[in-house]
């Protein structure tokens, strides 16, 4: 591609004097950022790993805010008519702890593995959009940042994650919680939706040469469907919260009952996406534990082809279960009674995992560092998480359990016990391939179990609880409900509460892992395949270089790494290791590709993403701030489209000859 | 640098600003307006600093002496239709000005957008003396109005078409033509996609044949008008409480359709046979006396099965107003259907605000109009 | 060792194994279901265990087979990890072969929970249409849900008039009363958000949503207080938005369906009470309706809630208290002795002692009086005359009144007659 430069007008007419402008002052501001070590660097990247490693650092301090906040939620709750907080600040604090773990911590930090290993899992050097990638992180993070910066202006969304309308009118939640929590909820939902566009083109066209679908990791797998449930899901809430936007600022009528409207349609719409969005939140973690779990077992991942394919079960028959939600809200017996069949339908992909990871140890050559352990804690889990959700699939038994602790209890085995396991499983596994370094196994062992005891006292008695009728959301609970005996409500939740700080130590002592590690620097520098592993992103260096591989590998098999580390005789099937990890880099590494080609930095993915909270500030506060935040808007829009294709310096002298690792860059993104 | 087409630029930008100020005053404080031309004033600026920082030409366009090279000096790239099409806009305006205010107004936006796309080409003619640089520069500077200008008229003809299209046909072509026509979009889409040889010429030729057409389908329907029952929903406003006495001369045939009837009906009223009664979810016998809760918005659907034209009346007692002065005055609270033929029927939704106790001279009930002797006791508790 | 030896142990290992390993599932199954029975608490009001009517036992028979069959799976399941984790810990075998699975097994273990579902799913169908029946429908009761307390209507109509004698609309709050073994059908609807209605022992919940009647099928079995809680998220006080339901057997209903429609007398002239009328005519009857009440020209006073309150009603309080709580029976209208020995009573003698109602030395005079001198820092609501921009200037829930102790003194007097 040629970059956009303009000709003197002398050099354009047969070389006279040569006073025309030189190409890299031809674009005034708009030079592309050049290379430097500081953080600027950072805020200009749109290289897939450093995204990645943004996004989970924020989605992990996003998940420690979501975390204090559940503390206060069980110190309320430690003992009867609780004061602690009072009634709106504990809705303000269950509505956001929800909305921050879903939307600022779980999915963002599936999106910060995704982003970080399936380029090098399906070895690609970047994804198909960097500067949409840069975007979409900026996005989550300035969405995420105003929808917290409503504690600090009034207080935050007091309606539940859920929001059903009618209570979340102007009417019944006059605060401004609510607005910061609609148009803090679109800016991320355009993270969300531009970065399932980004993987899904990467993931159908980038792959190595020979990587058919069926020889894709399954991680990688995973995400594909989650992004496709994601592409589907995140238009639906953009519609509902539109609605909503427009009856609190506008006065629209959606759901106002005398102007002839129901107020379920919001429930239906919340909900449409609202479940496929529990796959989504699961959907990564699943894929994380079925790449550890074969590692650790020294075996293929049993029934490869039907676990990937039931997740893409799950992705189908996950929109239409979503009036399970409702089975309380007035929807006639067939209805109910569709739905309810339905949810147990999706009961048997989920199962046929569970099953196939079991098999997947079955048989094999187990070793339990940490990130097995955090996987088998999944399995564990997230079995007890899914029988509790049979038990409400059946609608007449759900109506007794709907809106109780048992619910709460539920879905934090599916969530907890599942995706955050799962993400857990992903930290200690991949931690050595991002930064060089081995986490410690001893803290580590302590923080699983931290985390296994902690969240089992926090939410089994929830079971307990609500199956006796504690109900949910409630920010007192009274001795009057509680029962008589020495394992009445007081007690559990006494448990439970005793359980969510155990659990916080289990999660600090991670913090402190990492500390450990890298500041106290007593972590084992990681080796570049330190657990044996089968799939392409341990091929290369730890930390990976910028463009992720020297040589891009020819794939001819599932487990591509394995079978060039490994032989497996045919006969005797015994397997026996024919290269070391080291041998396998080096003879690939031989004859480095040359002209690698890696997208350039850019200023415009953070403005652009900046200017759009503005807007949000501008529809809450004034108007007119609007029209500066959509002017914002307008101008970084035009930057972007005008920036030239690649940097100004370096970028555009040919690679000297003999040095191989010089990169020319040229336009992307 | 102010350069020649940023001098147009930093100009118009400033005008609009000027604009902004003059329409605050002359419109009493009012915004919206304002905020429009503040937009525009910001554009315009930031056009101008694109226009500045591209440098449009370090030799003065005009100055054809000061060397051969010089832009001024080069012929112009091309045939020009902007004069033909700017004195075309203004015939509109002409035009307009005789007959309709509609075309007046379009001609005035054509020869606006037909004159600054004229002024535009002839500014990049001479931008420099290479003609594809040239053609480069206009780009730059009109294409972000071009296009998303473009997209967005392109949008709205093929939205306005394939509505009015929706909003003439029938309720069951309706769904038929929008699977049909989504299908074939599919379809389409996916063999473009998959064969990857189309010719760009072909989809071209395809996509503005189908723009071709559906524009056409779309104008004839919009002449042809929307199907009746629109047509009547809109004049009498169905879905609208009216005091009765200003209730609209025709029903929705079908209220099931209306949003409010698809919440639940509070109490379903039905004529028959000269006779009236009522059926509620909970109540399996007709009830000839019913309960309603005050202080709700309820909804209650008439459903004439007489012969005849017929209007339910829901009286749910009086208001008294203190006008002042001693004096009050004395009106009925009373919820009216349209004059309903056999077999149609129509929901209203209302909210009643006293118990039924309140008013023991003029008792809740509901009744049919012109008929006396058949009428539902209304009780609120 | 010897090598036979060795040879024999591990052949006999895994049978031993498994022998133990079914002696361990039948322990644990055992264990864990004792455990999980014991660390119950005993007469939780809301128990969803303990059902108390036929609707709540036909969920109670279907959930509590899903529940042991879960348990089961739950077990296998677990076992067979425990297996796995033992059995195939590394202990230096070779690198097991390289095998993604034999499909039978796949298909085996994909069928078997289907088949097990299957099994669950139909008689949930079955279940799902018996608990929506309502032709057999034998009483009708209209159930108002608004911030943050229910609303009873009895309508007088059908079979309410004919066969139960409500000959007038009855309209209480807090506490529903129905007479036992009868198929009362609510008609469920909400005046502002959506809430939803649970009595657990009587059945499932079924929210309330505005512009929707919602039918909820009641049934009590036998004669009792049976406590509930709104379970759909609805604002400020959500916690604070509870009921009962009051099964009293025929007789008994008959007694209070009688009561309630009793004729309004004022309390004897010089009386704290009869202070108290004035009172309550001036200050609390523009919200609250006392049936009967009338103006100094004779005519009767009709509440205007509509005007001052959002979802445009105020409990009507002529007959308060019949009931035993009071403010979205949130707090309790008896004294602590006198709550027990009504709640805890058996079913023969439950309903005379409901019957009572609340009597003068059983009267919890601690938390009324709290409310009446401000009942928003007992309950919060959106009472602040001064931050009612959102609605108009309309309250949700009750202001403070500003009232004195010689007023509070007087109403509670008062209000002690409203029965």
């Amino acid at each position: 591609m040629t970059i956009i430069e303009r000709p003197s007008t002398e050099v354009a007419i047969a070389g006279a004097v040569p006073v025309g402008v030189k190409p890299s002052e031809a674009l005034g501001v708009f030079k592309r950022p050049a290379a430097s070590s500081s953080w600027r660097d950072w805020v200009v990247t749109v290289d897939h790993k450093k995204l990645g490693i943004m996004y989970g650092v924020a989605a992990f301090v996003f998940f420690l805010i979501g975390g204090v906040e559940a503390l206060l939620i069980r110190l309320q709750l430690i003992a009867p008519d609780g004061k602690v907080l009072n009634a709106d600040q504990y809705n303000q604090m269950f509505t956001m702890h929800a909305t921050t773990m879903v939307f600022l911590f779980v999915m963002p930090m599936a999106a910060a593995f995704a982003n970080y290993f399936v380029p090098l899992q399906i070895g690609a050097r970047d994804v198909a959009f960097p500067r949409i990638n840069a975007f979409g992180f900026w996005c989550f993070l300035f969405g995420g940042l105003f929808l917290n910066s409503s504690w600090f202006l009034g207080g935050g969304a007091d309606g539940g994650w859920f929001m059903y309308a009618p209570n979340s009118s102007t009417l019944f939640s006059p605060s401004h919680g609510v607005d910061f929590w609609t148009l803090g909820l679109q800016i991320t939902g355009i993270a969300s939706l531009t970065g399932a566009i980004n993987l899904i083109v990467t993931i159908l066209n980038m792959r190595a040469p020979g990587m058919k679908m069926m020889r894709m990791p399954i991680f990688t797998w995973m995400v594909l469907v989650t992004q496709f449930l994601l592409l589907f899901a995140i238009p639906v809430i953009t519609v509902a919260l539109f609605l909503l936007t427009f009856q609190r600022s506008f006065d629209a009528t959606f759901f106002d009952v005398a102007s002839g409207a129901d107020p379920l349609l919001w429930q239906h719409l919340f909900w449409i996406f609202g479940h496929p969005e529990v796959y989504i939140l699961i959907l990564p973690s699943f894929g994380i534990i079925s790449e550890v779990i074969p590692v650790f077992s020294k075996k293929p991942l049993f029934g490869y082809p039907v676990v990937a394919m039931s997740g893409a079960a799950i992705g189908f028959v996950g929109w239409g279960v979503w009036a399970h939600h409702m089975f309380a809200s007035g929807l006639g017996p067939v209805s109910v009674t569709v739905f309810s069949m339905s949810t147990m339908a999706i009961a048997v992909p989920t199962g046929v995992k569970i099953v196939n990871w079991i098999m997947t140890m079955w048989g094999g050559k187990l070793t339990f560092a940490v990130p097995m352990l955090f996987a088998i804690g999944l399995v564990t889990q997230f079995t007890i998480g899914g029988l509790s959700g049979v038990t409400h699939a059946v609608a007449p038994s759900d109506t007794q359990q709907t809106d109780t602790y048992y619910i709460v209890a539920h879905f934090h085995y599916v969530l907890f016990g599942g995706a955050v396991f799962g993400l857990f499983a992903g930290f200690y596994y991949w931690w050595p391939k991002m930064f060089g370094r081995q986490l410690s196994e001893s803290i580590g062992k302590w923080n699983f179990w931290l985390m296994v005891i902690g969240m089992n006292m926090t939410f089994g008695p929830m079971h307990i609880l609500g199956l006796q009728g504690q109900p949910r959301r409630m920010f007192v609970w009274t001795e009057a409900r509680a029962g008589e005996g020495l394992f009445n409500f007081g007690f559990w939740n006494r448990i439970s509460s005793i359980g969510s700080f155990i659990l916080s130590i289990g999660i600090l002592l991670f913090i402190i892992n990492i500390f450990y590690t890298h500041k106290m620097k007593k972590g084992a520098l990681a080796s570049n395949d330190p657990w044996d592993a089968r799939t392409l992103e341990w091929m290369t260096d730890s930390p990976p270089k910028e463009h992720n591989f020297d040589v891009i590998p020819q794939i001819n098999h599932l487990d591509e790494f394995f079978h060039r580390k490994y032989e497996q005789d045919s006969a005797t099937h015994s397997v026996t290791q024919v290269h070391s990890a080291d041998e396998v880099m080096a003879e690939l590494n031989a004859h480095p590709d040359e002209h690698i080609h890696m997208p350039s930095r850019s200023y415009w993915p953070i403005l652009l993403a900046l200017s759009l909270p503005v807007i949000g500030y501008g529809l809450i506060y004034n108007r007119m701030l609007m029209a500066v935040g959509v002017a914002m808007v307008l101008l970084t829009m035009f930057g972007w489209a005008m920036e030239p294709a690649t940097s100004p310096d370096e970028d555009f002298d040919p690679p000297e000859s003999g040095d191989t690792h010089a990169k020319e860059l040229v336009p992307h993104g | 640098m102010i350069t020649t087409s940023s001098k147009l630029f930093y100009g118009l930008g400033t005008l609009s600003f000027v604009g902004a100020l003059v329409w605050v005053v002359a419109h009493d404080g009012s915004s919206l307006g304002s905020v429009a031309l503040i937009f525009l004033a910001i554009s315009l600026l930031f056009l101008g600093g694109i226009a500045s920082y591209v440098r449009d030409g370090h030799v003065l366009s005009t100055d054809t002496a000061a060397h051969p090279s010089a832009p001024a000096a080069q012929s112009a790239s091309g045939n020009s239709w902007w004069p033909l099409a700017s004195a075309l806009s203004l015939g509109m305006v002409v035009v307009g000005l005789i007959s309709s205010p509609g075309i007046f107004k379009i001609g005035i936006a054509l020869s606006i957008a037909m004159f600054g796309e004229w002024m535009i080409t002839n500014w990049s003619d001479r931008a420099s003396a290479n003609a594809a640089y040239n053609e480069k520069v206009r780009g730059w500077v009109v294409h972000p109005l071009e296009i998303p200008i473009g997209g967005a008229l392109l949008m709205t003809v093929i939205v306005l078409s394939f509505s009015r299209i929706m909003l003439s046909v029938s309720t069951v072509a309706g769904p038929l033509i929008f699977a049909v026509v989504g299908t074939v979009v599919l379809a389409g889409g996916s063999l473009v996609s998959v064969r990857r040889g189309v010719s760009k010429r072909l989809v071209g030729g395809a996509c503005a044949v189908a723009l071709v057409a559906l524009t056409g389908v779309g104008l004839a329907t919009a002449l042809n008008g929307e199907r009746h029952e629109l047509v009547e929903a809109s004049e009498y406003d169905h879905y609208a409480v009216h005091p009765c006495g200003e209730e609209a001369e025709e029903y929705d045939e079908e209220a099931s359709r209306a949003v409010s009837a698809k919440s639940s009906i509070a109490a379903t009223v039905i004529f028959k046979d000269g006779e009236l009664y009522a059926e509620m979810d909970g109540f399996s016998e007709p009830l000839t006396s019913i309960s309603l809760q005050r202080s709700y918005d309820l909804t209650i659907l008439f459903r004439n099965e007489s012969v005849g034209e017929h209007r339910m009346i829901l009286n749910y007692g009086n208001v008294i107003e203190d006008l002042g002065g001693g004096v009050t005055r004395d009106s009925k609270l009373q919820a009216c259907t349209a004059l309903i033929g056999e077999g149609g029927q129509q929901a209203i939704t209302v909210r009643i605000p006293k118990p039924s106790f309140a008013s023991p001279l003029s008792p809740y009930n509901i009744v049919v109009s012109g008929i006396e002797d058949s009428s539902i006791e209304v009780s609120v508790p | 060792m010897s090598t036979v030896g060795t040879m024999k142990d591990r052949v006999a290992e895994p049978m031993k194994i498994m022998r133990r390993g079914r002696a361990a599932l039948k322990t644990s199954l055992a264990v864990s279901a004792l455990a999980f029975l014991a660390s119950c608490a005993r007469d939780a009001p809301q128990d969803t265990w303990q059902p108390a009517g036929p609707n709540a036992e036909q969920i109670d028979n279907l959930q509590r087979p899903v529940f042991y069959v879960a348990g089961v799976v739950g077990v296998i399941v677990f076992v067979a990890i425990g297996w796995a984790i033992w059995r195939y810990r590394d202990r230096g075998q070779a690198i097991p072969e390289q095998t993604h699975g034999k499909p039978v097994v796949e298909i085996v273990l994909t069928v078997i929970p289907a088949l097990i579902l299957l099994g669950v799913a139909i008689p949930t169908a079955g279940t799902i249409f018996k608990l929506a029946k309502t032709s057999d429908t034998e009483m009708t009761i209209n159930v108002t849900g608004q911030q943050w307390w229910w609303e009873y209507d009895y309508p007088a109509v059908g079979s309410n008039e004919e066969q139960y004698g409500i000959t007038a609309p009855i309209v209480t709050s807090g506490q529903l009363v129905i007479p036992e073994n009868t198929k009362v059908l609510l008609r469920v609807t909400s005046r502002d958000v959506i809430h939803s209605y649970w009595i657990p022992k009587l059945n499932g919940k079924k929210d309330s949503v505005p512009g929707r009647v919602h039918l909820l099928r009641l049934e009590g079995a036998k004669p009792g207080i049976y406590a509930g809680q709104c379970t759909e998220f609805c604002g400020l006080s959500h916690s604070y938005m509870r009921m009962e339901a009051v099964v009293l057997s025929r007789a008994d209903y008959d007694a209070w369906v009688a009561n309630q429609l009793e004729a309004y007398t004022s309390p004897a002239a010089g009386t704290l009470a009869a202070e108290g009328e004035g009172v309550f005519i001036q200050q609390c009857s523009r919200c609250h309706q006392v049936n009967g009440l009338l103006n100094a020209d004779g005519t009767p006073i009709i509440s205007a809630p509509d005007q001052y309150i959002v979802s445009g009603v105020a409990p009507n309080l002529t007959n308060l208290m019949t009931r035993n709580t009071f403010a979205g029976a949130s707090w309790d209208l008896l004294t602590p002795e006198c709550r027990e020995d009504v709640w805890k009573s058996d079913s023969v003698t439950f309903g005379a002692k409901y019957l009572k109602g609340v009597t003068t030395d059983c009267l919890n005079q601690k938390d009324l009086r709290e409310w009446l001198r401000n009942a928003p820092l007992k309950k919060p609501m959106y009472a602040n005359p001064e931050n009612l921009a959102a609605t108009g200037g309309k309250y949700r829930g009750m202001p403070a009144l500003g009232l004195t102790e010689d007023q509070i003194n007087s109403i509670v007097a008062y209000l002690l007659e409203r029965k």
